[in-house]
């Protein structure tokens, strides 16, 4: 009896160990102190002042809301942030491995899964600073549990909290784009798999209109909320200033400016911010700060990787925004500098329009138009992605920056409960977190390797595969955030800027090692049921436990 | 898929909210304690022992007269959670509103109202006892835990019959057994347990197969207690060399105390169970005890004796007798090692016993080390200390300003920075003050904090008086409602576990020793406000239903 008792709560004990096992060799991490203004510092100040509590600054909400909320929730509850973001996440994956059990996987593979998801080795670098990315990896499993809980049971409690799941998603980074991409693939496998069974797509249609406005419906109100209180705090109806409506037109219409000479990296030159300042008096009042000091800084990167002097495209949002602060009173208040990138909008664009500047067709302030002339370096570019997936991941050594100065530190010390919960020496658990991440690339290289057969063998073996089978919608939405993450950075690797993807890239890679092992076990139950047809495909909904 | 296609899509999303409620009351919790860390109080045999036993996880520890004085299971929750990187007083918390999460999931399964849940849970979690207690590194704290959890545990063995159930509620209930020294109010509310299992709605055929069905669940329960309490004790013997749970219940030291009580002095004194005579004359008969006479006369043995002088005005040990001989004990230089201190005693114990046998001496019968014969002559007073007890429940908070101990060392406060990771204090001078951030957040909590402190009393004034008529009502219409009934179930195991502690705590306030019993009620207070506001809806019930039993309440064993 007490044999049959572990086997059926043996996951539970299972994970139950692993979460302890990962939470000691964690125990000695810290967030670190870094200096980034832009960034990790950035974080801690908007969350001090709960987001909206910022006085107005052209920073003040550069990022969304997501991130920094959550830091303050977690400081008003006094607990230390590197702890909480491990909370998190390990939560999430748990509501990611309860999906799993619903679609029927053995509870082995689950628990095989979860530590493979725990045990990531970027985990112990990232989750060590404060940038948003982590606190994505958290909400992106969380909200496709969600997502298959709601396929699964088709209650629509789940599908309201995913939809909350999913606005808190929307919130956190600026890639917003991929979760209309992830939706669409969601209601596709709900309605294939209602079609396979009923045989009508009417019928499909009609039975998940409900679940999809109960996810729908608190996805835009939470989105509208946000913006709303942006709107109420910084005027701009927007999830952040950079993707505010009048900034983002300025953006637009320097981009319509056609340079002679299109630059790998640069979506606008020099070359265009001089037409810029000839056609717009508005935007002319930047001219000093573009060609001092400040603009020269702005160049840096792109000077140093590419020996060019122009503001890189990835910087140039930042540059656009500080030099605009640092000219007059544009942003002495939020009126002020949507008064101002909206005039620049409008001489720049009426320019454009009466043909006084070349221009070109820009269909959106995301895409810049030359971008479109690197997409050949994709090819180039996925690989180089992809291959992410194997880095070897070390802890940064030592506590803080060098520069950091005494303020900041007592900025990271008050809001992330730094030094509370660390004991300070690494040991064993240091010399495990150094071995995983120097090793880990090994396992993945081999579950790539064998996933690769796992997926020739579904393929040749495809007939054998219910197509409504649970397992393979949770492979196809897993597969397709993975995919959209990978792709959407190549593209900015190809056209946007170089290298630098490792933490964007973080929320997907324990997904990616989940979806593997996922597959390897598909590929393992089709080849047993190739020769029990279709007799296997029948009974395969007997292993599926009561819903 | 799981759930077929023609399966209608479920509307369950009025169920969210109590999810949702119990999430904003517990970062409402969190929010209100968020200024507050563990306090560093200098007590080395209570507050500090724990931290410090949780530093060598227990087993570790060097041996020496306090190195297995308390059970194990507090310092190994310090260590456990010390290993995960987690601050004590967060944990603690948490570890809380765990417990009191899986009893509300209980009350669920019972029938009772989400929202009736959700005022409950707020209730509970919002004592204001657990705004004092739970700053402290004291195992009453982690007690108030675990109880709540194995209750939770045993109800949901009840109501579902699932073995799962029965399986954690058994570890639950061995590792409450290692908290505290009182665990022999476990068996008494298993005993209510049991019966309650029984008299559950029979779905068995015959009664012997529901009978056996109860005993197989009841067997899982136990079975799990008595295999861990034994794996404990005998990490314990392999370790001290002790099959017990701590080192005051350890066998050599119990039959020496028990020696010691059976010496019958010429006058007998209230909260003193071994007084100046019965040592005296233990001097004379037992060469082995003799050998603390000089550490007893000594300056560090008087000290034992200041708390029940500067109370009572008598030069005697009181009930710190078990504390004083062990470390008089150790004075001697007896806790070498584990073999000789329990030679030792056994010693003591044979010389003094010989001694009464053969009349030497006079003596008295002792049934139990823990029952000091001359303390049933108190039990007089025992209805006055059900009373004084009973007001403990009458608790009021006001946030302690003081962060440590004056007397703490650096050393003592490293450890608690160790081992609970406390916070480091903002300076803004050398003052042991607290200091509260000067934010909105921090500053209101602290305001709330105090209200709760100052307010919670007379709303549980008032639920003990509604409770009381609630209890008269369904007293008097007891025609309306059944045992196997599951409110009644929750409500009958709840106040047995509350009356049991109450009474056992009145007892030692009548005969062991007055005052100071607050901290051991605590793990009660909250589960008394559940009962309260339970009794008082299942009137309400009752009160409604005039036709008697729920229509499904069909039969009764």
């Amino acid at each position: 009896m007490l044999i049959s008792v572990l086997r059926r709560y043996g996951l539970a004990l299972g994970l139950s160990v692993l979460i302890v096992f990962k939470l000691w060799l964690v125990h000695t991490d810290d967030i670190y102190g870094s200096a980034t203004e832009y960034d990790a510092l950035w974080y801690l100040g908007a969350a001090k002042n709960w987001y909206w509590g910022a006085p107005y600054s052209w920073t003040a909400f550069v990022r969304p809301p997501g991130y920094p909320l959550f830091i303050a929730l977690v400081h008003l509850c006094a607990i230390p942030l590197r702890l909480a973001i491990e909370l998190f996440q390990i939560t999430a994956y748990l509501v990611l491995v309860t999906a799993f059990r619903r679609a029927g996987v053995p509870r082995m593979v689950c628990l095989a899964a979860f530590a493979a998801m725990v045990l990531h080795p970027a985990s112990f670098l990232f989750n060590n600073h404060t940038m948003s990315d982590s606190f994505y990896a958290g909400v992106l499993p969380l909200a496709l549990g969600g997502l298959l809980l709601t396929l699964f049971t088709r209650k629509l409690a789940h599908a309201i909290w995913t939809g909350v799941a999913l606005g808190v998603l929307w919130n956190t980074r600026e890639e917003s784009i991929l979760i209309p991409a992830m939706l669409v693939v969601f209601f596709g496998v709900a309605l294939f798999h209602h079609h396979s069974e009923t045989g009508s797509w009417k019928t499909a249609v009609r039975f998940w209109l409900k679940p999809a406005a109960s996810m729908l419906v608190p996805l835009a109100l939470l989105v509208i909320a946000v913006g709303a209180a942006n709107y109420r705090t910084f005027h701009s109806f927007s999830k952040s200033e950079l993707t505010s409506s009048s900034f983002q037109a300025a953006y637009k219409a320097l981009l319509r400016i056609k340079p002679s000479r299109e630059q790998r990296f640069v979506s606008v030159s020099t070359e265009a911010l001089e037409v810029a300042y000839k056609v717009s008096p508005t935007f002319a009042r930047l001219k000093p700060q573009f060609e001092g000091g400040l603009g020269h800084a702005w160049q840096v990167p792109a000077f140093t990787a590419l020996g060019i002097h122009e503001i890189g495209a990835s910087w140039f949002h930042w540059a656009l925004r500080s030099v605009a602060a640092n000219t007059g009173d544009i942003h002495s208040s939020a009126a002020n500098a949507n008064r101002f990138y909206r005039d620049v909008a409008r001489e720049i664009n009426r320019a454009c329009d009466e043909g006084r500047v070349p221009h070109r067709v820009v269909l959106s302030s995301f895409l810049d138009p030359a971008a479109l002339a690197s997409i050949r370096y994709l090819p180039q570019s996925f690989p180089r992605i992809a291959g992410l997936f194997l880095a070897q991941f070390e802890n940064t050594p030592g506590r803080d920056d060098s520069i950091l100065t005494a303020s900041q530190r007592t900025l990271y010390d008050e809001m992330t409960g730094r030094g509370a919960a660390s004991s300070g020496e690494g040991g064993l658990s240091a010399a495990l977190e150094k071995f995983i991440g120097h090793y880990h690339r090994i396992f993945i290289a081999g579950l790539s390797l064998i996933g690769f057969v796992a997926l020739l063998i579904i393929v040749w073996h495809v007939r054998h595969l219910r197509r409504s089978g649970p397992l393979n919608a949770g492979l196809v939405l897993l597969a397709a955030s993975i995919l959209l993450r990978i792709t959407l950075f190549s593209y900015l690797d190809a056209t946007w800027w170089i290298g630098g993807y490792e933490r964007y890239l973080f929320p997907v890679m324990p997904l990616y090692s989940c979806f593997l092992i996922l597959l390897i076990y598909q590929a393992w139950v089709t080849w047993r049921k190739r020769d029990a047809g279709p007799r296997a495909a029948a009974s395969e909904n007997l292993s599926v436990p009561e819903a | 898929m799981t759930v077929p296609s023609n399966t209608p899509v479920r509307r369950d999303h009025r169920h969210l909210w109590l999810p949702f409620g119990l999430a904003l009351a517990i970062i409402f919790k969190l929010w209100v304690v968020h200024t507050e860390e563990i306090y560093g109080s200098s007590t080395e045999y209570d507050a500090l022992w724990y931290v410090n036993s949780a530093k060598q996880w227990y087993w570790g520890a060097t041996y020496n007269w306090t190195a297995f004085v308390r059970p194990c299971a507090y310092p190994l929750f310090i260590a456990v959670v010390h290993f995960c990187g987690i601050p004590l007083r967060i944990a603690i918390e948490l570890m809380q509103m765990g417990g009191y999460l899986v009893l509300i999931a209980a009350l669920r399964k019972a029938g009772a109202p989400r929202a009736l849940c959700l005022i409950i849970f707020a209730a509970m979690i919002l004592h204001p006892a657990s705004l004092t207690f739970n700053n402290y590194s004291m195992s009453d704290s982690f007690y108030a835990a675990i109880l709540p959890l194995a209750l939770g545990g045993l109800l949901l063995s009840l109501f579902t019959a699932k073995m799962v159930h029965a399986l954690w509620t058994g570890i639950a209930l061995a590792v409450l057994w290692n908290t505290r020294e009182e665990s022999f109010l476990i068996p008494l509310f298993l005993v209510v347990f049991f019966g309650l299992a029984f008299l559950q709605r029979r779905n068995a055929p015959t009664r012997k197969e529901h009978f056996r069905f109860w005993l197989k669940r009841i067997g899982l329960v136990t079975g799990t207690l008595f295999l861990l309490v034994a794996v404990v004790y005998s990490a314990n013997y392999r370790a001290f060399r002790s099959f017990a749970k701590s080192d005051m219940s350890a066998p050599a030291f119990e039959k020496a105390f028990k020696a010691l009580l059976r010496i019958k002095p010429t006058y007998s004194l209230r909260y003193v169970a071994v007084n100046m005579e019965a040592l005296r004359m233990a001097y004379e008969v037992s060469p082995a005890f003799a050998h603390l006479k000089p550490q007893f006369e000594a300056i560090a043995g008087r000290n034992w004796t200041n708390p029940a002088f500067d109370t009572l005005g008598i030069r005697e040990y009181g009930p710190w007798f078990m504390w004083a001989l062990r470390n008089m004990t150790a004075n001697a230089g007896y806790y070498k090692d584990p073999v000789s201190t329990n030679g030792f005693y056994r010693k003591v114990a044979r010389e003094i016993n010989q001694a009464c046998d053969e009349g030497r001496i006079p003596s008295r019968l002792v049934i139990s080390s823990f029952l000091d014969p001359g303390a049933l002559a108190r039990i007089r007073y025992l209805p006055r200390s059900v009373g004084r007890i009973a007001k403990l429940f009458l608790f009021r908070h006001q946030k302690v300003m003081v962060r440590t101990d004056t007397n703490l060392v650096p050393w003592m406060s490293n450890l608690y920075t160790e081992m609970a990771f406390r916070g480091p204090q903002p300076r803004i001078d050398d003052s042991n003050v607290v200091v509260i951030p000067d934010t909105i957040p921090a500053r209101l909590a602290v305001v709330v904090q105090n209200f709760i402190g100052a307010y919670y009393v007379y709303l549980f004034i008032g639920l003990a008086w509604a409770g009381l008529a609630a209890f008269l009502f369904l007293f008097c219409f007891f025609r309306r409602w059944l045992v196997s009934d599951p409110l009644i179930t929750i409500l009958i195991l709840l106040g047995a576990t509350i009356a049991t502690r109450l009474v056992f705590f009145s007892f030692l306030d009548a005969t062991w020793w007055m005052a100071g019993y607050e901290r051991y009620l605590f793990p009660v207070m909250p589960l008394t406000t559940c009962f309260f506001i339970l009794l008082i809806y299942q009137a309400i019930v009752t009160w409604r239903r005039p036709n008697g039993f729920p229509s499904s309440v069909s039969t009764t064993c």
